[in-house]
């Protein structure tokens, strides 16, 4: 609840609504509506990112495209970026850019992808995104919007538009926004900007290609063992498209399940081995549902494929509610040379 | 209060470009291929090439194996295309 005086209604809602509606009939929507910039608006969008309107945020050479400051500015805006958000979300349109997130795999496939933007450091806090409840969910400006806004700049700027440069079979609701913050107060291990070389103080982002997100439930593990039993079938579930050992995977952790690993004293090297080492299939399985050409042989029944062949393959982060006996997989776009990108907020 | 409306979209700049000259005979030709990661492209190319050597005895030079499908070809793959090679065939699909 504001507890400030909430400014005066704009005098002509109709107005308003028209300017919606314009850039409707432009096509520059996602489908929701989008908040018409004002010079001043734009104007305080570059000044939080210390940028001016000529300047280039980056490029994709597939795409032969260049990414100028204005426009992610505008299309901040447009999403209904505050300024405070922009750093944010200049940071995640730069790991866009980064040649082994091979921006085209994800944004074009028709595999759909949703672009998870995780917020690491003191800005999230600052900003207020959300890291607790209802994690994935509506309700938050900060999420809503940061997110919103690399998808429109992907629209606008990159021509990543269904049916034009993004092909994707089903979509995903992720590509709206997919925006949280790691709950690093209720973080037993390193957060994951520590992990990836960075200072607990640094603000970071980690772009990571989401294929799918599942609900990992279960209210009676007191352990880790069994516990991560169901995460790595989760992993290795036949429907995803990286059962082949070449991709990555992002965990979220929410608190009851991340209460149960605190208390066994596992570190995260732990729970990283024991997933590679139970995220498998034997060739047969592969085989029966079609995953691999051939016919099954007596060999395929006990020769192992495993999911995970790195540790640092496997992205652990704790975020979401403490109460409820449930956590997350977002299994990654299923590309071995889509990496995540972990880039400073400046 | 009037308002200025933004564009938030980038125009495509039109880049001039133009086709290397087409063969008018295929016999003899050096081929190379661009095989581009996604499952059984290379077995497709191979058997292209294998076609056309024993149809029009073009050579195969090169296989080159792109980074992943979204990623371009390398400049050096294809500056041994310009030396090697006669003409390329690059294909995608799923």
């Amino acid at each position: 609840m504001a507890t400030a005086p909430l400014p005066p209604p704009p005098s002509d809602p109709a107005e308003a609504a028209a300017w919606i509606e314009f850039y409707y009939q432009h096509g520059w929507s996602d489908g929701l509506p989008l908040v018409p910039p004002t010079e001043e608006s734009v104007q305080a969008m570059l000044a939080a990112g210390k940028l001016t309107a000529d300047g280039i945020i980056g490029t994709i050479p597939e795409r032969n495209s260049v990414i100028p400051s204005e426009k992610v500015a505008i299309n901040a805006v447009l999403a209904g970026c505050l300024p405070e958000y922009f750093p944010v979300v200049l940071a995640a349109v730069k790991a866009l850019c980064q040649p082994d997130f091979a921006y085209h795999n994800p944004a074009t496939s028709t595999g759909g992808s949703a672009l998870a933007i995780i917020v690491n450091g003191p800005i999230a806090q600052e900003l207020g995104i959300n890291t607790g409840n209802n994690l994935f969910g509506p309700g938050y400006r900060p999420n809503a919007t940061i997110g919103r806004a690399l998808r429109l700049v992907m629209m606008n700027v990159l021509n990543t538009r269904p049916g034009l440069l993004d092909r994707a079979t089903l979509g995903n609701p992720g590509k709206y926004t997919l925006c949280f913050a790691e709950d690093e107060a209720n973080n037993p291990w390193q957060p994951l900007h520590v992990e990836r070389g960075f200072q607990p103080q640094d603000s970071t982002i980690t772009l990571y290609a989401s294929n799918t997100l599942m609900g990992v439930y279960n209210q009676l593990a007191n352990t880790p063992e069994p516990l991560l039993r169901e995460f790595a079938d989760a992993v290795c579930n036949l429907a995803t498209p990286n059962v082949y050992g070449f991709n990555q995977t992002l965990i979220v952790l929410a608190g009851e399940h991340t209460e149960v690993l605190r208390q066994s004293g596992w570190s995260k090297h732990q729970i990283r081995e024991f997933l590679i080492r139970h995220a498998r299939r034997t060739v047969a399985d592969f085989k029966r549902a079609a995953r691999l050409p051939g016919e099954i042989t007596s060999e395929d029944e006990t020769t192992w494929r495993y999911v995970l062949r790195n540790p640092d393959d496997l992205l652990i982060v704790c975020a979401g509610g403490q109460a409820g006996s449930w956590s997350a997989c977002l299994p990654g776009w299923g590309n071995k040379w889509t990496r995540s990108m972990t880039i400073p907020i400046e | 209060m009037r308002r200025t409306v933004f564009d938030p979209t980038v125009s495509f700049q039109q880049m001039a470009f133009s086709y290397a000259p087409r063969p008018t005979s295929l016999q003899g030709l050096r081929v190379g291929l661009v095989e581009n990661t996604k499952f059984n492209s290379d077995v497709i190319l191979l058997k292209i090439s294998e076609r056309l050597h024993d149809r029009y005895g073009m050579s195969m030079v090169h296989l080159d194996r792109k980074k992943s499908s979204g990623h371009s070809v390398s400049d050096e793959a294809i500056a041994l295309f310009q030396d090697k090679a006669d003409l390329v065939i690059a294909g995608v699909g799923d």
